[in-house]
């Protein structure tokens, strides 16, 4: 299994390499844009608008970062595996399936926990640089934000394990992909809209909601956003981990099946 | 798992796929030999060798290595085989210090000092990729990694082909090497039957999924020869007498399988030895029976 991590290490150190670096000019940046409010042009502009750029800074160096770090940092080589012939020379080796895909299960996990504690730092740092508070539910989301990419990562490894040609794999999880992000887009679209009938008795489509758009979105956010999550916080918090693990464990026991395929 | 007496034993491996099917695929390698295993493309020895290496699964049929049942002892039997493919099965940006750091955590045998001895000895650059090598040094490499976890048996599905006679000729050398330990054994399919000719012990000719021949080399060529005769000849030898014949302007070559039987029989007939290519082609068209 050690001798695979270090393949998949190996293999994807290029990409780990431009994530790093792609993070590095990310936060340089964050930085000079603060500096910028501190002493440079920014600062020449109204309160308002300071304010609103530095609130984007914090949130492009806190979870922007953890972005592009998670999705450069874990490792998926299966097309290059089958490219290159590995795949049938990995079934000559004396290695049981689990281990194979548990190899790359085992090097994104351990990037998951590296990359988590390097946003933490960010954070904290991000934190101190804007002079917000430290609240320990921002280390969650990053962690979030980890788990989702993982998640990600591992579905599509486990379609690709099961449909041989690459192409059929990649319009699969396109289809699941799209079908998952406009439903997601049109079921919020759909809440919000609700919500504004409820609040206001327009829906954000009529002419006349304009006014009141943005009110109705920091009130849809602080009480119907805020208010599932805490719910869901408060009394459900184990589904989050339950549901995480159980959706890791078909992943995985998807792509062994699919890797014990033999033609 | 020493006192077995066949590196390989295949009985009524039958694999069927649409158009083809491997049917009742049945012959040994015997420990301590190497084996050619020979036919035209298209004949059946790549999926024979895939089943062997466990990448294919057989429709009926067994086969053992080491004496061993692999659906029991699959990785017990995985450390002890080598496998080389006619291209290479690395990834290009891998170099061979990383393939050694990679290998040497998969096989419990490997040995970097054996690996790095063959990069030296086939004088290949252990830090540059892949990508940079010739086909010549990609097929050495494979060898090298392949020679370097004391496997016992090396399978190698068309590891010549697309070589050089130089390249060819270095690398029988090293499997002669390898067989000098008489526990290692060798199943090599290749196009190029002279090479088998030089090193192989035994030879299994197939065609169309199915065994034609299997036996010692020198057997095989021994019984086998080419018999030259005129038109007016031809005519005069029993069809069951020949494997096939070959016409042309001023005679017929006949293939036959029986050269002394043949002599007798036709008495002042000329039969030359037959080389294992001869063979394959007088097989291949046997069911024509007559060929120019």
């Amino acid at each position: 299994m050690k001798g695979l991590i270090y393949k998949e290490f190996y293999l994807s150190r290029k990409l780990r390499i431009i994530g790093i670096a792609i993070y590095i000019l990310l936060m340089l940046l964050c930085i000079l844009v603060k500096l910028s409010a501190l002493y440079g042009n920014i600062g020449h502009l109204a309160e308002s608008t300071v304010s609103s750029v530095e609130s984007v800074t914090f949130y492009i160096m806190t979870y922007g970062g953890a972005v592009v770090l998670f999705a450069c940092q874990f490792t998926c080589q299966i097309a290059a595996d089958e490219k290159s012939g590995f795949r049938r020379y990995g079934q000559t080796l004396p290695v049981t399936e689990y281990k194979m895909v548990g190899a790359v299960y085992l090097l994104n996990l351990i990037c998951l926990a590296a990359v988590t504690v390097l946003c933490w730092v960010t954070m904290l740092i991000a934190c101190l640089m804007f002079g917000r508070d430290i609240e320990p539910k921002l280390l969650l989301y990053i962690f979030g934000i980890g788990c989702f990419v993982y998640m990600f990562f591992h579905g599509n490894m486990a379609i690709n394990y099961n449909f041989r040609r690459a192409k059929t794999a990649k319009m699969i999880f396109t289809v699941i992909f799209m079908t998952l992000y406009f439903g997601a887009g049109f079921g919020l679209i759909h809440w919000i809209d609700s919500y504004s009938i409820k609040m206001t008795g327009f829906s954000i489509y009529d002419d006349e909601a304009e006014d009141v758009t943005s009110q109705v979105m920091t009130m849809f956010y602080k009480d119907e956003v805020m208010g599932k999550i805490n719910w869901l916080g408060d009394n459900l918090w184990w589904l989050i981990p339950a549901v995480l693990l159980t959706l890791t464990a078909l992943w995985y026991f998807l792509s062994v099946r699919g890797l014990k395929r033999r033609g | 798992m020493s006192d077995y007496e066949n590196a390989i034993e295949i009985r009524d491996l039958t694999k069927r796929y649409d158009g083809f099917t491997l049917d009742k695929v049945s012959f040994n390698v015997p420990k301590g030999s190497i084996m050619g295993f020979i036919g035209q493309n298209g004949a059946g020895k790549s999926t024979t060798i895939n089943t062997l290496l466990g990448i294919i699964r057989q429709d009926e049929g067994k086969y053992k290595i080491f004496g061993l049942d692999p659906r029991e002892h699959e990785l017990e039997i995985k450390r002890d085989i080598s496998a080389v493919f006619d291209e290479l099965p690395f990834h290009e940006q891998l170099t061979a210090r990383a393939l050694d750091k990679t290998l040497k955590h998969i096989f419990p045998g490997w040995s970097s000092e054996t690996f790095f001895k063959y990069l030296e000895r086939f004088a290949l650059p252990s830090k540059k990729k892949f990508a940079q090598f010739s086909k010549g040094m990609k097929m050495k490499l494979q060898i090298a990694a392949a020679l370097s976890h004391g496997a016992k048996l090396l399978i190698m599905d068309e590891a010549t082909t697309g070589l050089d006679p130089v390249v060819r000729n270095e690398i029988l050398d090293i499997f002669m090497e390898y067989l000098q330990d008489e526990n290692n054994s060798i199943l090599m399919s290749s196009h190029i039957t002279s090479d088998l000719e030089k090193i192989a012990d035994s030879v299994t000719f197939i065609d169309r999924g199915k065994i034609l021949l299997s036996g010692y080399k020198d057997d095989i060529l021994g019984s086998h020869g080419i018999m030259k005769c005129s038109k007016a000849d031809y005519a005069q030898v029993a069809r069951e007498d020949f494997i096939s014949a070959r016409l042309n302007d001023y005679g017929a070559e006949l293939m036959v399988s029986d050269r002394a039987e043949c002599s007798k029989k036709y008495s002042g007939a000329v039969i030359d030895p037959a080389t294992l290519d001869d063979i394959m082609i007088y097989y291949v068209n046997r069911e024509k029976k007559e060929w120019s």
